[in-house]
């Protein structure tokens, strides 16, 4: 087994590297055969890596202790489950999905994107090769999952219990697809500048595996914050980690893409710009994947300080180094078409949406690294935590939010003064008057009342938005008004989509300043008959009990409400681990507001239990926003449907007149 | 009339200039010293008010809890001394325990005492356990 899985990664290495080499060679002679065989070369690399990956779960279903990595990570009674999801819990055995999911996104790459790219295929396929060939050197020769053990065991080490929960069988796999995806667009924007075709071509090839990007990127986020809230007990489900920092970072620029890709496209500007950013994207993955490998940062995660940081550093300077001169190299024939004609138009809002994602993108990272600098440059180690974060981008995140309800509504070059004052009046008085109400019932904080005026007025433009929308569907088509609504998710997907994608964000949004500004927190330590209140909830410690079953023993606290209902907040010792107790924290989701709480200590006779409450406001919200965003991105992706039926293949016709249509209506 | 490329050139470097204002100010408000047990005594008494971040490993035999007041008292100690924690802040990792790595972030008060608000333990990594060959 061990000798099979090795034997496929070394194979996929040389394939890998014949597809390199085959694309080079095949581009400068111009040979067309060669062409195709570095395709099946790349197309037998999926196949292999499909198998070393096969041979590795195989590994662990069949307890497999001869393999090193399957004796480390999991244990003979283990649930299936959990013994599966062992294949991405260590470092070559997530390089190794890392390959895997790369390999499955190249091989739908060129069995999807083949036609529509014939001249670009080449160049993509040489790059797609060269990147597997990275981490198929890595997984053959540096970091095996196929090592065997010198010695035979009877039981493997197991995974760590905090682990062993169903968000580990979503969230990590999810993350990494969500950094490897940025690699497709990034191997066609080297494409495109290898090859010269810098025309807008490429970019229309790319906006689906774009939005693949964000979509698998964005739920890998939510549901890493959702498993922290649910699952680590600190009450909250963001904490400004490096770890959760750099997959953030990826995601924003990408985010920054998706939308000056839209500027290029309507009046072909902005062409240096869009592949910065998606090779910013693809390089910040990289970047975040070596800081969390090479223990050049300290982080709450536990990745292990490893030897492979230095290859990747390698490949990060590589792909700099690349990516800088190719784009220096091109410069001359990246020339706008157009030029921006006023800070109030579509466009300039993108630009200045971008401007603010690359200002909290600056922030994060110089806040991620700073240990490393002010080691460097002043000797002293100085750390940056949580409220650096909050008090940069809180106020850039405002102004996002801002861009994010007026852009929508510019029309493009430039607006007038009637069609602005037309376009906001309504959605600037509905805000208002939110902001009146807001204050008179006694919302003092600034940073809420901020907060949520922002959250009101791009709810109000959006509501706005498909109200038109509707209303001038009706007028056409003399459909219903709710058959109207439905058509534009069908007819115009890609900007109602968007849209969707938006009123996601606003629905996190609102999570996210109420939890941030209102959250209640007290630690407290009772005897039984005790009562403590935290915000409008009373809880009264009626004693611990101590329960045992196969794998764990469990002390569990019985706290009482005023209505007769009982919680049982615990914390868990697991026979196989007792030095990674896991707690059972007990969350009463409302619409409105979460009560959480955990059971942090004991004294040893029992008689006195330590909690900590908190009262989260709104966080169920941020699930919700994050589920909206996700459906709001396969809204924009899925193929359009013109009014007329059949899938769009020219630009899109006349948008000015669509857009009068639109306002006028 | 301003060309719109000055406008543009205008917008961006007030942009630039808030972010960067926004970033300097709040390193400079939030910032906290990374410190081994042994530079944080050498700096005594400047450092008493100052934000510090000590990491060190949890001595066993100190652990002291007293679960009515909420308090928590251990000896973390590293390779350049041994530091009395007192931490109040609440949230004790799960992990906590005789021989983890933890980070506690606080004051060096002048008593000796490092009072926390803030404890961190460093999650023992799976990664680095090996498989030990079975005792014969």
């Amino acid at each position: 087994m061990a000798a099979l899985g090795s034997i496929s990664l070394v194979s996929a290495f040389v394939l890998a590297c014949y597809g390199l080499i085959a694309s080079v060679v095949a581009i400068r002679q111009k040979l067309g055969d060669l062409v195709y065989s570095a395709r099946n070369a790349l197309l037998g690399m999926f196949g292999l890596v499909t198998l070393a990956g096969l041979t590795l779960i195989a590994g662990f279903l069949s307890h497999n202790y001869e393999l090193q990595y399957v004796a480390e990570h999991s244990s003979n009674e283990m649930p299936p489950v959990y013994v599966i999801a062992a294949f991405y819990s260590g470092q070559q055995g997530s390089l190794l999905y890392w390959c895997w999911t790369l390999a499955i996104f190249s091989a739908l790459v060129v069995w999807l994107s083949w036609k529509a790219n014939r001249a670009l295929m080449p160049y993509v396929t040489g790059v797609l090769c060269a990147m597997e060939s990275f981490f198929l050197f890595l997984l053959a020769f540096i970091q095996s999952p196929f090592a065997t053990l010198p010695f035979h065991v009877q039981d493997g080490n197991g995974l760590n219990p905090v682990l062993q929960d169903k968000g580990m069988l979503i969230h990590p796999p999810m993350m990494l697809m969500g950094y490897m995806s940025w690699s497709i667009p990034f191997a066609f924007g080297i494409a495109a500048l290898l090859s010269g075709r810098l025309d807008f071509q490429w970019l229309r090839s790319i906006r689906r595996w774009t939005l693949a990007a964000f979509c698998i990127q964005s739920a890998g986020l939510i549901l890493g914050a959702w498993w922290a809230y649910h699952v680590l007990g600190w009450g909250g489900y963001w904490g400004w980690d490096p770890v959760e920092n750099a997959a953030f970072m990826p995601w924003l620029a990408g985010t920054a893409f998706l939308h000056s890709v839209m500027v290029q496209e309507r009046r072909g500007m902005l062409k240096v710009w869009n592949l910065t950013l998606i090779m910013l994207a693809y390089l910040l993955a990289v970047f975040g994947t070596f800081i969390v490998r090479s223990g050049v940062l300290t982080s709450v995660h536990a990745f292990a300080q490893s030897s492979i940081g230095p290859y990747f550093f390698g490949w990060l300077a590589i792909s700099i180094a690349v990516s800088v001169g190719l784009l220096v190299w091109r410069l001359p024939r990246l020339q706008g078409d157009s030029q921006f004609e006023s800070l109030v138009s579509r466009e300039a809002s993108f630009l200045f949406n971008n401007w603010l994602l690359i200002g909290v993108i600056v922030a994060v990272f110089s806040g991620t690294v700073f240990p490393i600098i002010s080691e460097a440059v002043r000797g002293e180690k100085i750390t940056v935590g949580p409220p650096f974060f909050g008090a940069v981008n809180g106020p850039i995140f405002l102004a996002l939010m801002v861009t994010m309800g007026i852009g929508p509504l510019l029309p493009w070059r430039r607006a007038s003064r009637g069609l602005f004052v037309r376009n906001f009046l309504k959605p600037l008085s509905i805000t208002a008057a939110a902001l009146v109400l807001m204050v008179a019932l006694g919302t003092r904080n600034p940073g809420a009342v901020l907060g949520y005026t922002a959250c009101v007025f791009v709810m109000a433009t959006l509501v706005f938005e498909f109200y038109r929308g509707t209303l001038a569907r009706r007028r056409v088509t003399g459909k219903s008004t709710l058959a109207a609504l439905g058509d534009l998710f069908v007819h115009h997907n890609r900007r109602y989509g968007g849209y969707l994608v938006h009123v996601g964000l606003v629905v996190a949004a609102v999570a996210i300043v109420g939890s941030q500004f209102y959250q209640l927190q007290r630690q407290v330590s009772l005897e039984p008959g005790q009562t403590a209140s935290i915000g409008k909830y009373q809880l009264t410690f009626q004693g611990l009990t101590t329960t045992k079953d196969a794998e764990k023993t469990t002390t569990s606290a019985t706290l009482t409400l005023p209505d007769g209902s009982a919680i049982h907040p615990g914390k868990s010792v697991w026979l196989r681990d007792d030095k990674n107790p896991t707690s059972e924290i007990v969350i009463r989701s409302t619409p409105f507001e979460d009560l959480y709480v955990v059971l942090s200590d004991w004294s040893p006779d029992k008689s006195v239990a330590t909690l900590l409450l908190f009262v989260n406001p709104m966080v169920t919200w941020l699930w919700f926003g994050g589920i909206i965003v996700v459906i709001g991105t396969f809204v924009t992706a899925w193929p359009h449907q013109s009014a007329s039926g059949g899938p769009r293949t020219a630009p899109r016709p006349a948008p000015a007149v669509r857009e009068k249509e639109l306002v006028t209506a | 009339m301003i060309s719109a490329k000055l406008k543009f050139a205008i917008a961006g470097l007030v942009l630039a200039v808030a972010v960067g204002y926004l970033i300097f100010n709040s390193v400079s408000t939030s910032a906290e010293y990374y410190m081994t047990v042994g530079e944080l005594k050498a700096k005594a008494p400047a450092i008493y008010s100052q934000n510090v971040r000590v990491a060190g490993l949890v001595d066993g035999a100190s652990i002291e809890k007293d679960a009515r007041a909420g308090t928590l008292k251990f000896t973390a100690e590293d390779s350049s001394g041994k530091l009395p924690v007192v931490y109040k802040g609440g949230a004790v990792p799960d992990i906590f325990g005789p021989g983890i790595q933890v980070v506690v972030e606080g004051k060096y008060a002048p008593d000796g005492t490092f009072q926390a608000d803030n404890l961190l333990a460093q999650c023992p990594s799976k990664y680095e356990d090996s498989v030990q060959p079975p005792a014969s």
